[in-house]
């Protein structure tokens, strides 16, 4: 199924949902970007100032004073979206069977339809706002940190590979295992036949290795030991604060995590694209009869 | 009950492959202690900023984390990719046979306790690896500031009871609604009754999960409260009091949510290594 169709086919899903519950869209799209921005004005923006006012001697009430009141609102946003996870998302999944009982669809269907679905596009808005927020942070502290960032991006082809071939391993194991399963479990036919097992897994393990080991050199020991070098560096000379330092190689890690990530969650949305086009199939059928 | 036929599998394990179970246990003490080797790196990299020592000897630290990571990666990914999958082949069939030949369980029986050693073995290298993380970062807390480390294990201490109120609650909830969908279901009912139903679970779900929503915020909001605490104390020790080094507060800085997620970790794999 093509992203296009896959949106088309949620499309649909959220406005049965806002007919079923409106305004609950609206919440959830409220939640999403509230918790992105507040998770990156804790674990970055508040962290950088704290460190950096130290640095400049600035009163310490000041940074109490900004710390109480990012607290408070940090507060609010999380029991809104601790509201909206446990609370309102199970509530929206029976409201949503009760509305479609006459046509049959299961409750777990509903249940995991939604509850996958939300969750996605939530991780969507939090990524894109990660990036653009880290994006414009690192640009403003020095463009050069943003090639740190964008370095692992190489590794995709990789990723795609180790995934390929994780993905055809696991397959061609099951299904050696199921064919001797299946031929009625006995432990001699099992060792006599395990040597099949081990020879592929000798064959493509060496591979799959290799191709994970590269991925974690480029991705993981360049991007944390030369990202933290050249922060440490900036340190040193006097161009960076200690609070830009500290937060300079977390700001990378998660601007180039999110973006090896989105790749992963464009997948899932068409995965979960067939499971609304399947909702869609039996609610505008049962409709329609 | 579970626990102890739990451990017996374990230890077969151990008579039948040793090496296999040896080495997950040594991949769990490296990766728990792979948590700590990040935090301790920073603690040191700021100290020597603060002491203006200059770059070279930073870039020693980093050099000697770059190797660590490189021998780290190769040895996770040959035993992960490489040496795992094959050894754990030979242990089914190993295993398989002693306990087939000992007692008298049928094949089928027997193929389901391999897969249940698998999943075991998993819990145990993942408890190995919260344990030593925790114990590690622990230790590097405490090395700097004995008060604010305390403050730290208190707040991990507050956060599995509530983790525990919470999990409890939840258990109640899903059987309430185990009961209600029963007796729905044992029942045809007619429309009137079928809409009641529906009511009453809505009400239910409605009630059940808003405390549940209630005691998970209470959880994370004084995890929260706390974690701000101690930064704020550590800062004001660094600013104002001059205890405590740059180093010190950038150790609890990057490591108080490390410390949390490693106490958490621990407590939901000793919870399905219990369960399961």
């Amino acid at each position: 199924m093509s992203l296009k169709e896959a949106l088309a086919h949620h499309r649909y899903l959220f406005r049965q949902m806002e007919a079923v519950r409106p305004s609950f869209c609206v919440f959830a799209l409220f939640v999403a970007i509230t918790t992105g921005i507040a998770g990156f004005v804790s674990n970055i923006v508040l962290l950088r100032y704290g460190f950096n006012a130290v640095q400049r001697q600035a009163p310490f009430t000041h940074i109490a004073v900004a710390f109480g009141v990012w607290l408070l609102v940090d507060l609010f946003i999380k029991s809104v979206r601790y509201a909206y996870q446990v609370w309102r998302i199970p509530l929206m999944a029976h409201d949503m069977h009760h509305h479609f009982a006459h046509l049959h669809v299961k409750n777990i269907t509903i249940k995991h339809l939604i509850e996958e679905v939300t969750a996605t596009y939530e991780s969507l808005i939090r990524g894109m706002i990660t990036c653009v927020a880290n994006g414009i942070l690192l640009c403003f502290m020095d463009p050069h940190l943003l090639l740190f960032a964008l370095l692992p991006l190489v590794t995709l082809p990789l990723h795609t590979r180790q995934r390929a071939l994780r993905g055809r391993v696991g397959r061609e194991t099951t299904c050696l295992q199921t064919r001797l399963h299946g031929l009625g479990y006995s432990l001699r036919s099992y060792r006599e036949s395990c040597g099949d097992v081990l020879r592929l897994l000798k064959r493509d393990g060496r591979h799959l290795a290799a191709v994970g080991y590269a991925v974690a050199l480029l991705s993981e020991v360049v991007l944390e030991i030369g990202g933290m070098l050249y922060a440490v560096y900036g340190t040193v000379q006097g161009w960076f604060g200690y609070g830009d330092c500290l937060i300079a190689v977390t700001a990378i890690g998660s601007l180039s995590h999110t973006l090896l990530h989105l790749p992963e969650l464009f997948a899932s949305i068409r995965r979960h694209g067939e499971d609304a086009a399947h909702f869609r199939a039996l609610t505008e059928g049962g409709d329609a009869a | 009950m579970k626990v102890k036929i739990h451990l017996q599998l374990l230890a077969r394990v151990w008579v039948h492959a040793p090496v296999y179970a040896a080495l997950f246990l040594v991949e769990g003490v490296l990766m728990g202690v792979n948590q700590a080797i990040g935090t301790y790196h920073i603690h040191h990299i700021f100290d020597l900023i603060e002491e203006q020592a200059g770059f070279a000897p930073i870039m020693h630290i980093l050099v000697e984390f770059a190797v660590y990571l490189l021998v780290h990666y190769a040895f996770y990914h040959w035993f992960r990719d490489c040496y795992q999958p094959r050894a754990k082949e030979r242990m089914h069939v190993s295993l398989g046979e002693g306990i087939a030949q000992n007692t008298a369980y049928t094949a089928e029986e027997v193929r389901r306790m391999t897969s249940q050693v698998d999943e075991l073995l998993e819990d145990m290298g993942h408890i190995v690896t919260h344990t030593m993380a925790g114990i590690a970062i622990a230790v590097l807390l405490f090395r700097a500031n004995v008060l604010a480390a305390c403050i730290c294990l208190f707040a991990c201490a507050v956060r599995l009871s509530v983790v525990l109120f919470h999990n409890h609650l939840a258990v109640r909830h899903h059987e309430e609604l185990a009961q209600l969908e029963e007796i729905s279901g044992a029942f045809n009912l007619k429309a009137d009754a079928l809409r009641d139903y529906s009511h009453r679970k809505r009400a239910l779900i409605s009630e059940g999960n808003r405390r549940l929503a209630r005691v998970t915020f209470a959880a994370e909001g004084s995890m929260m409260l706390i974690d701000f605490g101690v930064i704020l104390l550590m800062l004001y020790q660094y600013a104002v009091k001059h205890t405590v080094s740059l180093g010190d507060v950038a150790v609890f800085m990057t490591a108080l949510w490390i410390l949390s997620w490693q106490v958490r970790g621990l407590f939901e794999r000793l919870q399905h290594f219990c369960q399961s």
